[in-house]
């Protein structure tokens, strides 16, 4: 089961598409729609194995296929430190399974790194007490 | 020294503890200025200590207290303030949000970078903004009498010259780097923070016209050249506009410039990161509200093609269709 990494991910659904920012790192993303569905699920506190049964057959197509792309996609997000191993019962009262209108595609997640400099420039180095850092 | 500023709506107070400080604080602030009409909203303090020293506060964190974004992650104990410290630009910030004053401090004004200058407070006015159920934004915003478009895009998208562009094709102009946005009952608006345009000095290479507006600015090595519009352009700074639509400038060269729709989550990947990665404790209110904000305006994206000295009327068009389409709207309700 995962969690967000919260307060370190924010992400935003904005008409059926995810966006989601990483504050600690810089990077933000975009999900694609298939991707965005597993998100929400992932987050409501849904498994791996409970998110095939729901997308495989919306998908139409075979749960094996939508379990492997699944795992790729789980280790995308926790690679990026957007997903945690969580622990507990999941709250998946919150969870509707509502599948895209799109043909079925692997879930993923686009990476954009330009903004990294922005969060990640360190320049507070050795300062003494009482002054001020440049 | 007292200015006051009238921002969205509300007035703003700022007490320069020298010349020095006004001189470097107010230029792109002073197209606010407003007559007081009563309690501020906001006071904001500001000085340095270039003349004695001995006015310097004492940071009284240690050096794991400083975190990305500027942010300062110490508490005085009530949890009122908010504190922000500029490595670069030395400028600390801090804000009570129950009281309604904020300070700026800096060791010596005379050091201060211009992009500084360019658009000063942004910190304190993003707190103060916040805490009013509004959005500082980084983007630009032009537009006229049929309200405004807001420019939103990555750096070196052609954002900053598009908004000059339209600047001297006669619009209205609101900003370049830093904007302010407000959803209220009314309908979504945009207002003026900065009469400022930071613009690289071979701009003029592809906008003849800037010439006029550089001749005497100048700027740091490597950095823009920053504009103050206030002198040049006052007729044509708008302090306040309803905001009719998000537009996403991107380079196509070898075409011709034209506008296409956008799906607001795109507008939303232009805008969200670039703002929210600046501006120190930025987070939920800030993503929310720029959520809401591209769901609430259409959303385009502005090709911008070798025509450049098209994309104007381009802005204008769009403007008048989106207002007329409102309009439409507006009877269809009314007639029901």
């Amino acid at each position: 089961m995962f969690a967000i990494n919260d307060p370190h991910v924010i992400a935003e659904n904005i008409e059926g598409d995810t966006i989601i920012l990483n504050f600690d790192s810089g990077s933000y993303y975009s999900l694609n729609a298939w991707g965005s569905i597993a998100w929400d699920g992932y987050c409501a506190g849904l498994g791996t194995e409970e998110l095939v049964s729901a997308m495989a057959p919306a998908a139409g197509v075979d749960a094996a296929t939508v379990a492997r792309d699944l795992e790729t996609f789980a280790a995308q997000l926790t690679g990026e430190q957007l997903l945690v191993e969580a622990h507990g019962n999941a709250a998946t009262d919150s969870y509707t399974f509502d599948a895209p209108e799109c043909a079925y595609e692997a879930p993923a997640a686009t990476v954009f790194n330009d903004l990294q400099e922005l969060l990640l420039l360190d320049p507070i180095h050795d300062v003494d007490s009482g002054d001020w850092p440049r | 020294m007292l200015r006051r500023l009238a921002v969205a709506g509300q007035e703003i107070e700022l007490r320069f503890a020298s010349d020095a400080m006004l001189q470097h604080f107010f230029p792109a602030l002073e197209h606010l200025t407003c007559r007081s009409t009563g309690d501020a909203g906001l006071t904001v303090f500001l000085w340095d200590s270039s003349a004695d020293g001995s006015s310097a506060p004492v940071p009284p964190w240690d050096q794991d207290a400083y975190a990305p974004r500027g942010e300062v992650r110490w508490s005085a104990g009530d949890g009122e303030l908010q504190v922000a410290y500029n490595p670069g630009s030395r400028v600390l910030s801090v804000f009570n949000g129950v009281s309604g004053e904020a300070f700026l401090w800096l060791p010596d004004v005379r050091e201060c970078p211009s992009w500084e200058s360019a658009a000063p407070l942004r910190t304190v006015l993003h707190w103060w903004a916040t805490r009013a159920g509004r959005q500082l934004l980084h983007g630009a915003a032009v537009g006229d009498a049929s309200g405004a478009l807001l420019l939103t895009a990555r750096g070196g998208s052609g954002k900053s010259t598009t908004a000059l562009n339209a600047l001297l094709a006669g619009m209205s102009y609101l900003g370049d780097d830093y904007v302010l946005a407000a959803l209220d009952e009314a309908g979504p608006s945009v207002h003026s923070l900065y009469a400022t345009a930071k613009v690289d000095p071979a701009a003029p290479d592809t906008v003849p016209a800037l010439t006029q507006l550089m001749h005497d600015a100048s700027a740091e090595a490597g950095e823009k050249v920053v504009i103050y519009l206030a002198k040049w352009k006052r007729d044509l700074l708008a302090r306040s506009l309803p905001l009719r639509a998000v537009v996403v400038p991107g380079l196509k060269p070898g075409e011709s410039s034209r506008l296409a729709p956008l799906k607001p989550s795109v507008a939303y990947l232009a805008m969200a990161p670039t703002t929210a990665f600046q501006l120190p404790q930025a987070r939920e209110a800030a993503t929310t509200f720029m959520r809401r904000l591209v769901s609430a305006v259409p959303c385009f994206r502005l090709e911008l093609g070798d025509d450049i000295d098209a994309v104007p009327q381009l802005l204008r068009e769009l403007l008048r269709s989106e207002e007329d389409r409102l309009s439409q709207a507006s009877r269809r309700g009314s007639a029901r």
